[in-house]
């Protein structure tokens, strides 16, 4: 899995424009919070994971957005 | 090639905003190359700018993500539509004038999930003007007007 998460990582930060510093595999994406992505940003790694894994999470609840851990844990269950 | 009323029957924009008179090549899901006939009758020109008539830049990305939702197959009977999502990168080299054609050629990135990618680039015979990425997705039609 901690292929899965390096992947997410590499993409959020090249994609997204997310600063690597501040990017931890913990770290919430979404909200008020340092990295602070948007719901056009989410589009972007529903569609990479698609592409990537095969993996659809058009629909998939907020708790699997969270953060790098809960997007690789919902994939790794999933693929 | 794709003359323009077969570009009427696949996209729903319509004068003044319809800004792909022609289709060279099209493969679909894929890649295209159009063409754009700048003319001064354009009702922009009138303010953008006086005395200098410029094509906005706005518009050359329109011109763009039009010749993308022509590659874009999707089924005509489903309640979805595609809108532009994100413009990357965009960068107007040199100005867009009355009288200038404009080629432009479209590939798709990438797509997965609801997203299509796109590159795009504009040139004047062989001249670049512009080039950037652009991001579909697609909607429900009846979400449009929630809110």
């Amino acid at each position: 899995m901690s292929e899965i998460k390096a992947k997410l990582k590499d993409f959020i930060c090249s994609t997204l424009g997310v600063e690597e510093d501040v990017l931890e595999y913990d770290t919430e994406l979404f909200g008020d919070g340092p990295i602070g992505l948007d719901s056009v940003d989410s589009l972007e790694i529903i569609s990479f994971v698609d592409g990537e894994y095969g993996v659809e999470m058009t629909g998939v609840g907020k708790e699997h957005f969270v953060n790098i851990d809960a997007i690789a844990q919902y994939i790794d269950e999933n693929k | 090639m794709m003359f323009i009323n077969e570009i009427n029957d696949k996209i729903g924009q319509r004068p003044p905003f319809q800004m792909i008179d022609r289709v060279e090549e099209l493969i679909p899901n894929e890649s295209a190359v159009g063409i754009k006939c700048v003319s001064v009758n354009e009702p922009h020109f009138m303010g953008h700018f006086p005395g200098t008539p410029i094509m906005p830049g706005v518009l050359i990305i329109e011109a763009c993500a039009q010749l993308c939702s022509l590659v874009i197959e999707c089924d005509k009977t489903d309640d979805k539509l595609y809108v532009l999502l994100k413009v990357d990168g965009f960068k107007f080299v040199k100005p867009v004038i009355p009288g200038d054609v404009l080629t432009i050629s479209v590939k798709k990135t990438r797509a997965g999930g609801t997203i299509f990618g796109f590159d795009a680039e504009v040139k004047v015979g062989d001249r670049v003007h512009a080039k950037g990425s652009v991001l579909f997705t697609a909607i429900d039609r009846a979400s449009v007007y929630e809110r």
